[in-house]
């Protein structure tokens, strides 16, 4: 009994330092992207030799939104005969592979890549594929939901006059804000997780995230360290963390802004931050270790270890829970007397942990927006949304790790009208 | 009991009512803006005030004297166009100065808190302080000019007296002999004092870099019995010096400041090739750049 209860009480004390680490690196980012020097991307750069570019979209039953992001492409200011867009059609039953057979031919350098019967499905695999074929130096990706402004191709490759640069990272911005409280919400976590955590850790030079979209990549070093990991979900991160390790950087592009569709369904919401939990902790599983034997400095590993955590929090948090809970009904919760540690820890995860409350406030003074932040305190309820779905992603992982099996890529849905 | 239960779930309830309120007003429900159809162009404020300009004239304005036309730009205000000819020069407070002729010069020192535009070339023989500049023909600056926003000049821009360039200065060649102050300079070909051609870099005759150099500190680059040619770019996150006789073909960058002291070549004629030091960018005598200088710190012409 006595071992028990010193496990119980060990545990609660490790998750509120392990909290208290986000706490602190959350308040930091923040106090960085109000006070601090911002480091910028080379977007300032106007050069006439711009590398060949391959943009690859993957596609799965894409009919409401393919349109939009290849007219979009279509407008860019970008030399035509120095850029290809190849739109993955991954095994798509709707109207998708007729739109892009459409505009194949009437613009030569829209090279659709059709992935029918019995090849792997998923993103990672779709773009693997399409790596084969691309003629591009760089690699562009964008999803079907997309719609990049004229200059952005511009802007993201731009930063490859850099030859330390590995990837580029752009900023993604709703489009659907006003369609539910969901979305409205999803609008102020998004604004907070790229314009003060990723440009927070761009400027402090740590690990800013290659989220998988408004990206892009050398597809020869990408190529040469084996391409997309087809078992694991969030081949995004997986490719963040495998440049890393090999030295190299990703710059985050908080002026190359997207719009993206947010989830408006709580259902599609819940299965794409299971999805992306599941993925995130695959990633956890296989960089952890490696992540401390390489050549980074020690607050880029610190930070990449807290980043790779950050959907594994979630699940320690609900164990946590129930731990305090067994404490408190064997009368052995008086451990943690110092009463702002637990202030801290419980304003900071009352009001989510992906994108804490102070985080969003910055975000909205930086974009200059003012009533949105009253739904401040619906975060409660997201928190209390992710930690489940998250937990359940945690538990995926966990899953998919012990038996070897092939992770299932689940599509987010599309909610777009008049197509 | 009840009214105990009553003001608990009133409290529960506090913090999310600014919150309710705004997801049924909708007060601030729009996606952030952004600008769909941005692309990055040296010469933006030129061209947009010329398509401004040039729909205000045709829609929107009406002559109210022989030399001044009432428009409405972007602002939605109506401003006056005061008109010219040959000559320009006085205070301007609330007018556009708009001189029609196609040689133009300042019969006094010239001062304008909205654009002045020259439909012709224009040569200054007094002190300009002028907000913004537009010039159809070449642009001779004789004596001071400041600049708060942004000079467009078609043609060729020669500034031998001392000036402050303002914001965004771009035209089609810019010269420039005496000591100024900038933030972005776009051209064909920028160039410092003296020429310094390309034909005086024998490749067989100097050390030859391939690639691009990429450093974490300061990068310090000087010749001097033989040229230097880098065929790449130079990147750091700290300055970069250069000076002697050093042909770079590809873009120059730094985090902090960018120092040309001497004697430096930056892209080659007919590309676009570019100078940014995010914190200062000097350049000194026979420096040439073909493109762009950009810095959002200091900018200064040393001569």
């Amino acid at each position: 009994m006595d071992l028990l209860i010193i496990s119980l009480k060990v545990y609660l004390i490790l998750l509120v330092f392990i909290i208290s680490l986000y706490i602190i690196r959350h308040y930091f980012f923040t106090y960085n992207r109000a006070f601090a020097e911002q480091k910028v991307a080379y977007h300032d750069v106007l050069d006439s030799d711009l590398p060949s570019v391959s943009v690859l979209i993957p596609m799965h039953n894409e009919e409401k939104v393919a349109d939009h992001i290849l007219s979009a492409l279509i407008g860019q200011e970008y030399p035509k005969d120095r850029m290809e867009i190849i739109p993955i059609n991954d095994h798509s039953t709707d109207g998708t592979k007729e739109i892009l057979d459409e505009y194949a031919k009437k613009y030569s350098f829209i090279k659709p890549l059709h992935r029918i019967g019995d090849e792997p499905r998923g993103k990672p695999a779709g773009l693997n594929d399409a790596l084969k074929v691309a003629k591009g130096e760089i690699v562009v990706i964008y999803d079907a939901d997309y719609i990049p402004p004229k200059g952005q191709l511009r802007e993201l490759v731009i930063n490859f006059i850099d030859p330390w640069v590995g990837v580029t990272m752009g900023r993604v911005v709703p489009i659907n804000t006003s369609t539910n409280m969901l979305t409205r919400l999803l609008d102020l976590e998004r604004a907070a997780g790229y314009q003060v955590d990723q440009q927070a850790r761009y400027n402090l030079d740590l690990i800013p995230q290659y989220g998988g979209t408004v990206g892009a990549f050398r597809k020869d070093l990408v190529l040469k360290l084996g391409g997309f990991d087809q078992r694991i979900l969030a081949e995004d991160t997986e490719l963040t963390f495998r440049l890393y390790i090999k030295g190299y950087k990703v710059v985050y592009v908080n002026r190359a802004e997207c719009y993206e569709e947010a989830p408006e369904d709580w259902n599609v919401r819940a299965r794409q931050i299971r999805r992306w939990s599941q993925g995130h902790n695959q990633v956890l599983f296989k960089y952890l270790i490696p992540l401390w034997r390489f050549d980074l400095s020690l607050w880029q590993k610190i930070d990449g270890t807290l980043l790779l955590m950050i959907y594994a929090v979630p699940f320690l948090l609900l164990l946590g829970i129930a731990d305090s809970l067994l404490l408190f009904f064997l009368g052995e919760m008086e451990i943690l007397a110092s009463f702002w540690i637990l202030l801290a820890v419980l304003a900071y995860n009352s009001f989510g942990n992906f994108a804490p409350f102070f985080q969003i406030g910055m975000a909205g003074f930086l974009d200059g927006v003012g009533e949105r932040l009253r739904l401040l305190p619906f975060f409660y309820f997201i928190f209390l949304f992710n930690a489940w779905y998250t937990s359940l992603g945690f538990l995926d992982a966990i899953k998919t790790t012990i038996t070897g099996k092939q992770a299932i890529w689940h599509k987010t849905e599309r909610f777009r009208k008049n197509g | 009991m009840v009214e105990y239960f009553v003001l608990f779930t009133l409290l529960l309830l506090l913090p999310f009512l600014p919150g309710i309120a705004e997801l049924l007003i909708r007060e601030d429900d729009n996606p952030l803006d952004i600008k769909q159809d941005f692309s990055k162009d040296p010469a933006f404020f030129g061209k947009s005030f010329q398509k401004i300009l040039a729909q205000a004239l045709l829609q929107r304005s009406k002559r109210i004297s022989e030399d001044s036309i009432e428009v409405v730009l972007s602002t939605g205000k109506p401003e006056i166009l005061r008109l010219y000819k040959n000559t320009v020069g006085g205070k301007h407070m609330m007018d556009i100065v708009f001189a029609e002729d196609t040689e133009v010069k300042t019969d006094s020192p010239l001062e304008s808190y909205k654009e002045v535009v020259v439909n012709g070339n224009f040569t200054t023989w007094h002190p300009c302080k002028v907000r913004s500049l537009l010039v159809f023909g070449n642009l001779n600056v004789n004596y001071s000019l400041s600049v708060v926003r942004w000079v467009h000049v078609e043609g060729i821009a020669k500034i031998r007296a001392r000036s402050v360039l303002g914001v965004n200065f771009y035209a089609r060649e810019i010269k420039i002999t005496a000591p100024c102050t900038f933030k972005r300079m776009f051209a064909n070909k920028v160039q410092i004092g003296e020429e310094v051609k390309e034909e005086a870099f024998k490749k067989e005759e100097a050390h030859y870099i391939k690639g691009t150099i990429r450093s974490k500190g300061s990068l310090n680059i000087k010749t001097e019995d033989r040229k230097l040619i880098i065929e790449g770019s130079l990147i750091s996150d700290e300055d970069i010096v250069a000076e002697g006789g050093i042909w770079i073909k590809g873009d120059v960058f730094s985090h902090a400041g960018v120092v040309f002291l001497k004697n430096v070549v930056v892209g080659e004629a007919g590309k676009v090739k570019s100078v940014v030091g995010k914190k200062r960018v000097v350049l000194g005598q026979k420096v040439k750049v073909y493109g762009y200088v950009h810095t959002d710190g200091s900018g200064v012409v040393e001569i």
